[in-house]
């Protein structure tokens, strides 16, 4: 049964078995000690670069080595999605920002699957996205008040 | 300063109105942000930018400067520097206000200082450019306003600012000095911050640096006040340090401390000053002339009354034409004509500093779904942040704001405790060449070609490896290949053991020597990488000490040949290394885990028991001295009686030499360290 080892094969194997079983999925439970691992979330620039991929492995072994601790590990990503680059991209490139940015988002998300990283999926959250958004607008209004 | 205030008197009124400076490109006729201002001109139109005073909306951050001051030093999961940054940029200090009349019918000019101990050698009054009193004598005098216009011109950051050359003009002004009366020459000067203060210091040569160098230049008194140390020469520079007061009146021979005291005393008396706490933070400016943010939630009434939006969301419009630099949002009517109950609002175009939304998502991943609310229940199960990873360019700014926001919450019942995040890891940064890798540079290294090569496994297992965490590193394809390397020679152990003899069980009855030697070992290894990874975060070390237990399975244990207790060894190590290196690199440890029989997955594997007696050392190196001189060692059993080590120790053949034919006269004997034969 002599095998080579063929990386690109296992890892998407295993990345995609990690997928069809929701590995990274966590829900609170109040019997057992949390753990709340976060790696600062980037800006959808284009692509992932050698930072994000130092960061992001930093987060995700911390991540890891708690859960074999026996901890609830929650590890999420998201997207910090406004600002001058998607501006500046479209006053160059005639593209609409929110068009950009959600190329960017494609893509680094695919790059950051592709490392392997633990993240619970479904907590993933764009700042652009009028959902996450209104929130604050309803906190600043909040800090309008008086009380 | 014109203030439009509509929330200022509300007691929680955290968000609030006032005027702010901003970049103005004339040619583009709109507001540019710093990083589109590049040495001074607009990066599209080449133009001069200019400084100019916008309404905008701000949060009172400066409310929670003091709480948030005293709680850094709590944060003992964060790195040392960080909270020094921190501290640094809220820049809390201690000192006095004076007011300095001034001699003809102006408004008093109010000065900070935390050394009131010099306040007898002041020597002149200089105003930032934007002060009242420079505003309107520019509007008498050509000259003044010329000179404010070029200070002006540039809008500079602070620590900018320090570096400039210093330059003023006089305005042909005096101010009374509080206490001896005399008349100081008020100056305009290009170092004097319009938010710190009051926009005016008093400058005191003898004492401070930078206003020495003024006077110096301007041949202004430099009259000193404070006692020198005896190799200091006032002819050659300040005199920086606190001491005894002289030429100071009734001040004299008063050190700092009570020179204090009793200039406060005095100053109540003549209602000339008062103590004073000032803070280096400003108040946190949210409003960015830009479209591509969160509309801030705000509309105008006819009257030019502002209120908070009636419906939320306000959606940011995904479909806009760009007309130059200019924010979209301002030539669309549809999105700013607003009308509610009969009444007609303009909306606000500006949207918020996207350090807003940076502010809190981190909580907003606990209630990621929740319609109903901000944050909800769940908030309080997962937060604070255990572990928070990141580079150290958001040390200020994005950790002070993300502090700022929690109390927020905190203080609206969202959250619990006051800190987000309680341990701070900042990675270093990767570099080639010796600089970080940057498109303009050229000197990237595309992650994307190296998975391709050699998989994420190994480009993970190399940025752990290289360097501890908060260390910059340089970028090495030799590294690179190492790593995988070694990843080949695991698969080829575990590919050698598992088509070996197959194991049913471990079992270590009738261990060797040897045998123990092995799983002391793998023990060890797994105690050490523990430590490494949960305390110190040096998974460099965890690596390296991984690899050195992959190194010293000996071959034949992976071997048919081998006995049950090797192949248990062997077994033992191999697992304990999948589990170890498993959060590095995920893929391949799980790829060997099933092979070698696990039916789990790996993540769902618990940390192995570490076996405390294989822990303890059996054997110890012992040091043989000659009269306190190093001759020798030997491996001892640990604990080994006096009796049994000197018979030893006056076997080995230096120590003997040494010892020649003279008489012992004693054996000093530490156990489990040395013996020294004195002779």
């Amino acid at each position: 049964m002599t095998k080579e080892y063929n990386p690109q094969k296992i890892e998407e194997e295993i990345q995609a078995t990690w997928d069809e079983n929701d590995s990274f999925s966590v829900t609170e439970d109040p019997n057992k000690e949390k753990f709340y691992c976060l790696s600062m979330f980037p800006y959808p620039s284009g692509s992932a670069h050698m930072g994000h991929v130092r960061n992001y492995t930093l987060g995700d072994s911390i991540s890891r080595f708690q859960r074999l601790l026996g901890k609830n590990v929650m590890q999420p990503m998201g997207w910090d999605a406004f600002g001058l680059p998607a501006e500046n991209a479209a006053i160059k490139n005639q593209v609409q920002p929110a068009k950009w940015t959600d190329e960017n988002i494609t893509n680094m998300k695919s790059q950051l699957k592709r490392m392997g990283f633990a993240y619970d999926w479904k907590r993933e959250l764009a700042t652009c996205d009028s959902d996450y958004y209104k929130w604050e607008q309803w906190f600043f209004i909040e800090m309008l008040k008086k009380e | 300063m014109g203030t439009m205030v509509f929330y200022r008197n509300a007691k929680k009124g955290i968000a609030y109105q006032d005027e702010a400076e901003v970049n103005w490109d004339p040619v583009e006729q709109t507001v540019l942000a710093n990083e589109q201002v590049e040495d001074g001109k607009g990066w599209r139109s080449g133009a001069t930018i200019e400084r100019k005073k916008l309404t905008q909306w701000f949060l009172k951050i400066t409310d929670y400067a003091e709480e948030i001051l005293k709680e850094t030093d709590k944060l003992k999961g964060w790195p040392e520097q960080v909270r020094v940054m921190q501290k640094n940029w809220i820049g809390k200090s201690e000192g006095m206000e004076f007011t300095f009349k001034t001699a003809i019918d102006l408004e008093p000019v109010t000065v900070f200082t935390t050394r009131p101990d010099t306040i007898m050698g002041v020597s002149f009054i200089a105003l930032s450019s934007d002060h009242p009193i420079s505003l309107e004598l520019a509007n008498k005098s050509e000259e003044i306003a010329s000179f404010v216009k070029e200070i002006n011109s540039t809008k500079l950051s602070e620590a900018d600012m320090a570096k400039q050359e210093k330059i003023g003009i006089y305005t042909g002004l005096q101010a009374l000095h509080p206490f001896s009366n005399d008349e100081i020459p008020i100056w305009i000067g290009n170092f004097v911050l319009s938010g710190y203060g009051s926009g005016a210091l008093m400058g005191v040569p003898a004492h401070d640096q930078r206003d020495y160098e003024f006077a110096k230049k301007y041949d202004l008194d430099i009259k000193q006040v404070i006692k020198g140390n005896p190799n200091e020469d006032i002819e050659e520079g300040a005199v920086t340090e606190k001491n005894i007061l002289i030429n100071s009146g009734e001040f004299d021979g008063l050190n700092f401390d009570s020179a204090f005291d009793k200039i406060e005393e005095r100053s109540k008396e003549l209602n000339c000053g008062k103590k004073q706490t000032n803070y280096r933070l400003r108040d946190w400016g949210v409003s960015r002339q830009r479209y591509w943010g969160a509309p801030i939630p705000v509309i105008k009434d006819e009257n030019g009354k502002s209120e908070g939006a009636k419906e939320l969301p306000v959606i940011l419009p995904k479909e806009v034409e760009f007309s130059g630099v200019k924010s979209p949002l301002s030539d669309m009517k549809e999105f700013m004509d607003v009308s509610y109950k009969g009444k007609n609002y303009l909306r606000e175009t500006d949207t918020f500093d996207t350090f807003f939304e940076s502010s809190w998502y981190y909580a907003r991943f606990a209630s990621f779904d929740s319609d109903k609310a901000m944050l909800d229940e769940r908030a309080k199960y997962w937060l604070p942040v255990d572990q928070y990873v990141g580079g150290i360019e958001h040390a200020v700014l994005h950790l002070l704001y993300s502090r700022f926001f929690y109390r927020c919450l905190r203080d609206l019942g969202l959250v619990d405790g006051s800190e987000p995040f309680e341990n701070l890891l900042c990675q270093g940064m990767v570099l080639k060449d010796g600089s970080k890798m940057s498109k303009s540079k050229g000197n990237v290294v595309d992650p994307n070609e190296v998975i391709e090569k050699y998989g994420a496994d190994a480009l993970r297992l190399f940025v752990m490896f290289v360097a501890p965490p908060e260390q910059s590193f340089e970028w090495s394809d030799k590294g690179l290949q190492g790593a995988y390397r070694y990843l080949n020679r695991l698969w080829n152990i575990v590919i050698s053991h598992v088509e070996s003899q197959p194991l049913q069980e471990q079992n270590f009855q009738n261990s060797s020597d040897d045998v123990n030697k092995l799983r002391q070992k793998t023990h060890k290894t797994l105690s050490k990488v523990k430590d490494d990874y949960e305390r110190r975060h040096a998974f460099n070390t965890a690596v390296a000490a991984i690899m050195e237990l992959t190194n010293y399975i000996p071959k034949n244990y992976l071997s048919d040949e081998a006995s049950i207790s090797e192949r248990s060894a062997a077994d033992e190590a191999i697992k304990s290394i999948l589990i170890m290196l498993s959060p590095i690199a995920p893929h391949i440890t799980q790829e060997l885990w099933s092979m070698v029989g696990e039916n789990n997955l790996i993540i769902d594997a618990s940390w192995p028991e570490v076996d405390e007696n294989l822990l303890v050392e059996d054997q110890v190196e012992l040091v043989i001295q000659v009269n306190g001189k190093l001759r020798g060692k030997i491996e001892v059993a640990i604990d080994l009686d006096k009796q049994k080590v000197e018979e030893l120790a006056l076997q080995n053949e230096n120590v003997l030499k040494h010892i020649d034919d003279k008489d012992i006269k004693k054996i000093i004997y530490v156990p489990n360290k040395l013996i020294n034969v004195v002779v």
